[in-house]
C-alpha cells in the first residue's frame, strides 16, 4: 500500500506531463500547416515532444537553469532539424550557429513576404522550430511549474490561431478538436492532481489499486466525448463561427505585403491537392478561343534575397471604381485582342487580379479597384475571393521576331529601376551573362540566349526555394534545377547584368480548357513567374525561360522566325483572308485552344460599350452574374502586423493583471473556507506559506516550522514578534490537543498579513512581480 | 455549483472565444466552445451523479485505552444504477484525534459499495465524537462540487492511562487470613466462609480444631464478610488544583485515579467517585474510567466545601482516595476532617508543576508546601503520595502498598 501511495504522484505528475506533450504536439501539428512539405509536420511536432521532455527532466531546477539549458536545446534542435548537414553527428558545430544567425535574420523579411502555405524555406523553419520550441516549454512551465493550466493553454493555441489566421482555410476541425482533447487532459491532470491533494485517491476495489485505474478515468472520458462532441457538431452555440474578424488586420500600414506573390507560385506548385482557383472564358474578337498567360503583377526591385515591389498593392494607383478604360493607348498592330470574363472559384483573400497583358479595359461592378499603370496590374482593396467575376479585354502584344531585332534604345533614364541589382551580386553573374550572349547581333537576340539557355536545365520542383543572389549562382553554375521562381528571377538578373530591362511577372498559365463548358479552369498547379523585358516601342514583353512551360501567344516572337506577311496571330484574331487565316491558324495552333464557344453574352466588344455599361452598373444595373458578390469573400487577412501586436499586447497585459488578482482572491478564500479556528490558523499559515514561496523564501522540504521561522529571521527584517506569534499559534493549530479560540485565529490572521508584507519588502521589486506568476522556484 | 475553478474555466473559454472573434480563427473558436461548455457539462455531470448515496461508519472499538490504534471503517453505497465520478470523502474529527480523515472514491459503480478505512491513534483521553461525515461529489475535471452530510456521529471514548499496580501478596506476619488476595482483603465479615489446610504463616488463633481432629491434620477456617469494601475516590478536579483540562498535572490526576481504582476495583473494592462538582457516586470499573475519560476541571470552591458530600456519604470502614494538588495550609484541616470518618484515607498529592523545572525558589516552596502536606496529613493517619506530573505512580505506590492496605482493614 505504501508503495502505491509512493508512486501516485509520480504516475500523476507523468500524466500531467504527457498531457502539455500532448498539447504542444497537437498544436505544433496544427501549426505545420503553413509550411507545404508535410515531413514539416512530423519534425514540429518531435520539436515539441523534445522540448516538454527537457522541462521535465529539467522540472526540479530553478526556472532559470531550465530556461538556459532549454535553450541550449533549442539551439541543437534547429541544427538538427532545419540544418542537419551543418551538424556532427547531430551536434551543433560553428558552422550550424552561423547559419542559425543568418536565418533569424532572415526571418522577418522573409515572414513578411511569405504567403502560406509556404515552402520549408530555413529562415521560416527556424522561426517555426523557436515558436513551437517556446511554446512548448513555456506550457510546461505554467502548467507543471505553476500550476496553472489554464494560462498553459494559451501559448499553444496562439500557434493554433496563427495557423488558422495565415491559413484562412476555414475551420479545420481535426486540429481543433485534437487541440480540445489535449486541452481537456491537461485540465484532467491538473484535477487530478488537486484532487489527490484531498485524500488519497481510491479507486473502486473491483478494477485496481492504482490511481489511475479505469474507473477514475471512466468519467472524464465520457464527459470529454461529449465535450468533443457538442464542439465538433455545434460550434454555433457560441456567436460568431466562422464571422469575419472584428479586428481587421490592416498591414499597409507598415507599407510591405502579406503575401510575396512569387514566393505563392512556389507554394502554390508544391501543394498536394490542388484546388481551382478560377475559371476564364477568353476568346479573340472573332469568337476564337485564346489561351494566355494570366498576370496579376510584376516584381521590378530585386534586393538580393527576394524579388518585391514597392508599391505592391497600387495604393498609388489610379482608383477604379467598377472597373474603366485601363489605357488610352491605340491598340498595337501587332497585337491580339483577347476578351476575357473571369469568376473567382477557390482563391481568396488575393488583391490581384490574373488578367492577360496588356489589359485595356475592366468590368467588375462594385469593386473598389486601384490601377497601376507602371507595374500594369489592377489590385481589388478588399481582395478577391469565390464568387466575384469580372470582364477584361486585353491587347496582347506579338510582335514578329524581325520587328524585335531591329529594336534598339534600351537605355533611357525611366527603365534605370529595371537594370539595377544589388551591390553584392557577384561578379560570376555578370561573366555568365556575357559569356551566354557573347556575338549575339541584337538584344532581343541576347535575350533569346538567356532564356534558351535556361530552358536547357532540369525543372524541379523539389529544390530548396528561394531566389537569393549566391543560391542563384549556384543554380546558375552547379544545381541547374529549379522551378519558375529560380528561372524568372535568374532570368532577370542575368538581363538586367546586361543592361536590358526586365522584371519578374507572376501569374498563372493558361489552365486547362474544359470541352463541357469551354472555359480555361486554372488552378494552383497553374501558379506561375515569368520574366517580363521591355522593348522600346513594344513595351513590355513576355519571355519563357522555364523548361516545360509555354505562353502561347508569346511564343511566336520567342522561338519562330519572322514569317513574311501579316501576322498569323494578327490574322488568326483580327481577320486577314482565307488563306493567310488557314497559315495563320497553323502557326498559332499550339496557341488557340479551339473554335470559340457559343454565347459571348458578356463579351467587351468596344470601350465605348464598356463605358455604357460600366455607367449602368453604377446605377445598380450588374450584368456580370456573380459580380454583386464582390467583397463578400474574406477580407485580406495577412500575417498580423500592428493589430496583431497590439492584440497580443493586450492578451499579455491582461493575463499579467489577471494572475495576481486570481491569486489574491485564492488567498481570500483560503481563509474564508476556514470553518474552525483552527482551520483559519492553518490557512492564515498556508496563505502566508504560499506568499513566502512566492518570492523564494518558502519552507524548504523537511523543514520545521521554527527552523522555518529562524531561517527568516536571519533574512529578512521582520516586525516585532509576529513571525513568531503566527508561527507559535501554527504550531498549535497544527500539532497540540489544546483548542484554538476565534481570538487566536484572527491574531494569526493578522500576524500571517503582517509577517507576508514584511517577507514580501525584503525581497527586490522584480522578484516580488516575478513572484505574482511563481517564476522564482517551484513551490516548496 | 461549478466550483471556483470550474468558474475560472469559463471565463477562460470566454477569453478564447474572444480571441478567436477577434482574429477571425475558427478553429480557436472551437476550442473556446469546448471549454466553455465543459464547465457547463461537468455541473450537469456532477448532478446527474447526486444518487442516493449512504455512509456507514463502523469503529473497530468504542472504548480505547490510551495510545491504542483503533479503526474506523466508512462504507459508501451507492444506491442508485449510476455509476460515480470522484467522491471527495470527509470525515471529521476532533483536533485531538489528529485531521479529519480525508480520501478520494472514484468510479463507484451502481448498486455497488465500496468500504474505505483510516485509523486514528488516541493519543488524549476524552470522550470524542466522530462525524459528521461529508461526501463532496466532483466531476472528474473538478470544475463542479454538490456536498452532501452525513449528520450521524459515533462516540469513541479514550481511557485515561492506567498504571499497572501489583496486586497485593500476603503478609508473612499479617492478618494470617490466606493467601488469596480476595479473601484477605474482605475480612471484615464475620460470616463463615470455608475450611482449608493449615499453610505457613496462617494465625494460629485461627486453627478450627474439631476440624484438626476429624481430619487429622490442621484446618484453618476462614471466614467471608457479608458486604465488600467500599473506596471512595475523590479527584480534585478545581481549576484552581492542577488548572485547565489538558494540562500535563490535570491529565496526571486523572491517570491517577484511574490507576487507583482500577488496582482497587481489582483488589475487591466497590467504588464510589466524587468530584468537587459530583457527590459520591457507586461507580464499576469500567465507567470510572468512562467518567474519568470525560474529566474536565471545574471551577474553584474551597476544599472543605468540596468534601463535605464524602463526610455524608461515607461508610464505615470504607476507604478515601484523594487526589489533588499538595494543599495550602488551610485546606490540610479540612482535608484530614473529611478523613475522619474513613477507615483508611490514602492522600495523592501532584505537584501543579514539575519543580524541577521551575528555578530554585518556586521549587523550593512548591517543595516546602508539599512536605507541610505530607507530615500533617501523616499525622492524622493518611497515607501520603507525592508526584510530580510526570512521575509514575507504580514507582512510589510499590514501596508503600502493604500499608496501604493494613491500613484499608482495621476490624478484623
Amino acid at each position: 500500500m505504501a508503495r502505491q501511495q509512493d508512486q501516485a504522484p509520480r504516475l500523476l505528475r507523468s500524466l500531467q506531463v504527457g498531457a502539455v506533450g500532448l498539447l504542444a504536439a497537437s498544436a505544433a501539428l496544427a501549426f505545420s500547416r503553413v509550411f507545404v512539405a508535410g515531413d514539416v509536420a512530423l519534425r514540429l511536432v518531435a520539436v515539441a515532444l523534445g522540448s516538454v521532455a527537457l522541462a521535465w527532466a529539467l522540472e526540479r531546477r530553478m526556472l532559470l537553469v531550465a530556461t538556459l539549458v532549454s535553450t541550449a536545446g533549442l539551439l541543437v534542435t534547429l541544427g538538427i532539424a532545419v540544418f542537419p548537414d551543418t551538424t556532427f553527428y547531430g551536434l551543433p558545430t560553428l558552422h550550424t550557429y552561423h547559419s542559425i544567425l543568418d536565418a533569424l535574420g532572415k526571418v522577418g523579411p522573409q515572414a513578411r513576404v511569405e504567403a502560406a502555405p509556404t515552402l520549408s524555406l530555413e529562415p521560416l523553419l527556424v522561426g517555426a522550430v523557436t515558436a513551437v520550441w517556446t511554446a512548448a516549454f513555456s506550457a510546461h512551465a505554467l502548467a507543471v511549474r505553476s500550476g496553472s493550466p489554464f494560462l498553459a493553454v494559451l501559448p499553444p493555441a496562439a500557434l493554433l490561431a496563427f495557423a488558422s489566421i495565415v491559413m484562412e482555410d476555414g475551420a479545420r476541425p481535426l486540429y481543433a478538436l485534437v487541440f480540445l482533447g489535449s486541452v481537456l487532459l491537461v485540465l484532467f491532470a491538473d484535477a487530478l492532481q488537486r484532487i489527490s491533494q484531498w485524500g488519497p485517491i481510491r479507486p473502486w476495489s473491483a478494477y485496481t489499486r492504482r490511481p489511475l485505474a479505469r474507473s477514475t478515468t471512466r468519467g472524464a472520458r465520457r464527459l470529454g466525448v461529449a465535450v468533443l462532441a457538442v464542439a465538433a457538431l455545434a460550434p454555433g452555440i457560441l456567436p460568431g463561427f466562422r464571422a469575419p474578424p472584428i479586428v481587421e488586420i490592416d498591414s499597409s500600414a507598415a507599407g510591405v505585403s502579406s503575401v510575396n506573390p512569387l514566393v505563392s507560385v512556389a507554394a502554390s506548385l508544391q501543394r498536394d491537392d490542388p484546388v481551382e482557383l478560377f475559371t476564364v472564358s477568353s476568346t479573340s474578337l472573332q469568337g476564337v478561343s485564346v489561351a494566355t498567360y494570366w498576370r496579376m503583377l510584376a516584381l521590378d526591385r530585386f534586393d538580393g534575397t527576394v524579388w518585391d515591389t514597392d508599391d505592391i498593392r497600387a495604393e498609388n494607383g489610379r482608383p477604379l471604381p467598377g472597373g474603366g478604360r485601363l489605357s488610352d493607348d491605340p491598340v498595337p498592330a501587332d497585337a491580339v485582342v483577347v476578351e476575357q470574363r473571369f469568376v473567382i472559384t477557390g482563391m481568396r483573400a488575393t488583391p490581384w487580379l490574373p488578367m492577360a497583358y496588356v489589359p485595356q479595359a475592366l468590368l467588375m461592378p462594385g469593386g473598389e479597384l486601384l490601377y497601376d499603370d507602371e507595374a500594369t496590374m489592377v489590385v481589388a482593396s478588399d481582395g478577391i475571393g469565390p464568387g466575384d467575376a469580372y470582364a477584361v479585354q486585353s491587347a496582347v502584344p506579338v510582335p514578329s521576331p524581325a520587328v524585335l531585332d531591329r529594336t534598339v534604345g534600351f537605355g533611357g533614364r525611366e527603365l534605370e529601376p529595371y537594370l539595377r541589382l544589388p551591390e553584392n551580386t557577384p561578379e560570376e553573374v555578370y561573366r555568365i551573362a556575357r559569356e551566354l550572349t557573347a556575338g549575339e547581333p541584337s538584344v532581343f537576340r541576347k535575350v533569346l540566349a538567356v532564356q534558351d539557355h535556361l530552358l536547357t536545365f532540369t525543372y524541379d520542383e523539389t529544390v530548396t526555394p528561394g531566389t537569393e543572389v549566391n543560391a542563384m549562382v549556384d543554380f546558375l553554375t552547379r544545381t541547374r534545377r529549379g522551378f519558375c521562381q529560380q528561372f524568372a528571377g535568374s532570368m532577370a538578373v542575368l538581363l538586367r547584368a546586361l543592361g536590358i530591362p526586365s522584371r519578374v511577372a507572376v501569374g498563372f498559365v493558361a489552365g486547362a480548357r474544359s470541352p463541357a463548358d469551354g472555359l480555361y479552369h486554372v488552378t494552383s498547379d497553374d501558379a506561375h513567374s515569368w520574366v517580363e523585358v521591355y522593348f522600346p516601342g513594344q513595351g513590355w514583353l513576355a519571355f519563357e525561360p522555364t523548361p516545360g512551360r509555354s505562353n502561347p501567344l508569346a511564343s511566336r516572337y520567342q522561338r519562330e522566325p519572322a514569317p513574311a506577311g501579316p501576322s498569323p496571330a494578327w490574322c488568326a484574331t483580327q481577320g486577314c483572308p482565307p488563306g493567310v487565316v488557314e497559315s495563320a491558324e497553323a502557326v498559332l495552333g499550339a496557341v488557340v485552344g479551339g473554335v470559340g464557344r457559343g454565347g459571348r453574352a458578356e463579351r467587351i466588344s468596344n470601350l465605348e460599350e464598356l463605358d455604357a455599361r460600366r455607367s449602368g452598373a453604377g446605377s445598380g444595373g450588374t450584368t456580370l452574374p456573380g459580380a454583386g458578390a464582390t467583397g463578400a469573400g474574406p477580407a485580406d487577412r495577412g500575417l498580423p502586423m500592428w493589430g496583431g501586436v497590439l492584440l497580443a499586447l493586450g492578451l499579455v497585459l491582461a493575463i499579467a493583471a489577471l494572475v495576481p488578482m486570481g491569486r489574491a482572491a485564492w488567498r481570500r478564500r483560503q481563509i474564508r473556507r476556514a470553518r474552525e479556528p483552527r482551520e483559519v490558523v492553518l490557512a492564515a499559515y498556508r496563505v502566508f506559506q504560499a506568499r513566502a514561496g512566492e518570492v523564494g523564501l518558502g519552507r524548504r522540504p523537511g523543514e520545521t516550522l521554527w527552523e522555518h521561522r529562524t531561517r527568516l529571521l536571519g533574512i529578512v527584517e521582520l516586525s516585532d514578534g509576529h513571525l513568531d506569534r503566527l508561527t507559535g499559534i501554527a504550531g498549535r493549530a497544527a500539532y497540540s490537543i489544546r483548542p484554538v479560540s476565534e481570538t487566536l485565529a484572527q491574531e494569526a490572521v493578522l500576524a500571517a498579513r503582517t509577517a507576508s508584507r514584511d517577507v514580501r519588502r525584503s525581497v527586490s521589486r522584480g522578484r516580488r512581480l516575478a513572484g505574482h506568476y511563481r517564476l522564482l522556484r517551484r513551490t516548496p | 455549483m461549478p466550483s471556483t475553478r470550474g468558474l475560472v474555466v469559463v471565463g477562460a473559454g470566454l477569453f478564447l472565444w474572444l480571441g478567436a472573434r477577434l482574429v477571425g480563427s475558427p478553429d480557436l473558436h472551437i476550442v473556446a466552445v469546448g471549454v466553455v461548455l465543459l464547465p457547463v457539462a461537468a455541473a450537469l455531470f456532477a448532478r446527474w451523479n447526486r444518487q442516493r448515496l449512504t455512509m456507514v461508519r463502523r469503529l473497530s472499538s468504542a472504548r480505547a485505552a490510551l495510545g491504542q490504534r483503533i479503526t474506523v471503517e466508512l462504507e459508501v453505497q451507492n444506491r442508485s444504477g449510476a455509476p460515480t465520478s470522484f467522491l471527495l470523502l470527509e470525515d471529521r474529527l476532533p483536533a485531538s484525534l489528529g485531521r479529519s480523515a480525508r480520501m478520494v472514491l472514484t468510479g463507484l459503480p451502481g448498486r455497488g459499495s465500496q468500504r474505505v478505512g483510516y485509523s486514528i491513534v488516541c493519543r488524549a483521553r476524552g470522550r470524542y465524537h466522530l462525524g459528521p461525515a461529508t461526501l463532496d461529489i466532483s466531476d472528474p475535471f473538478a470544475l463542479s462540487r454538490v456536498r452532501m452530510e452525513f449528520p450521524h456521529r459515533d462516540e469513541l471514548v479514550v481511557y485515561p492511562e492506567v498504571e499497572p499496580l501489583r496486586a497485593i501478596v500476603a503478609a508473612p506476619y499479617g492478618s494470617g487470613s490466606g493467601d488469596s488476595t480476595t479473601r484477605h482483603l474482605f475480612r471484615t465479615g464475620e460470616e463463615f466462609y470455608t475450611m482449608r489446610e493449615y499453610q505457613m504463616g496462617d494465625d494460629l488463633r485461627r486453627i478450627h480444631w474439631p476440624s484438626v481432629a476429624r481430619r487429622g491434620r490442621l484446618m484453618i477456617r476462614q471466614d467471608e464478610s457479608a458486604r465488600r469494601s467500599t473506596a471512595t475516590i475523590f479527584l480534585d478536579t478545581r481549576v484552581s488544583t492542577f488548572g485547565q483540562t489538558g494540562m500535563p498535572a490535570f491529565e496526571k490526576a486523572v491517570s491517577v485515579a484511574a490507576s487507583v481504582g482500577s488496582f482497587l476495583s481489582a483488589s475487591g473494592f466497590a467504588l464510589r467517585l466524587a468530584t468537587p462538582q459530583a457527590a459520591p457516586a457507586p461507580v464499576t470499573v469500567d465507567t470510572l474510567l468512562e467518567n474519568l475519560a470525560g474529566a474536565a476541571h471545574t471551577p474553584t470552591r474551597a476544599l472543605g466545601q468540596a468534601l463535605l458530600p464524602l463526610r455524608s456519604g461515607s461508610l464505615s470502614g470504607s476507604t478515601l482516595v484523594v487526589v489533588s494538588a499538595p494543599p495550602p495550609p488551610a485546606e490540610i484541616a479540612a482535608l484530614t476532617r473529611s478523613g475522619t470518618a474513613f477507615a483508611g484515607r490514602i492522600a495523592i498529592l501532584i505537584h501543579p508543576t514539575d519543580p524541577a523545572t521551575l528555578p530554585p525558589e518556586p521549587a523550593a516552596q512548591l517543595e516546602q508546601a508539599a512536605s507541610t502536606a505530607r507530615l500533617s496529613l501523616a499525622r492524622a493517619g493518611w497515607e501520603v503520595f507525592v508526584l510530580p506530573p510526570q512521575g509514575r505512580l507504580q514507582d512510589v505506590w510499590r514501596v508503600n502498598r502493604t500499608k496501604l492496605l493494613v491500613s484499608s482493614a482495621p476490624s478484623r
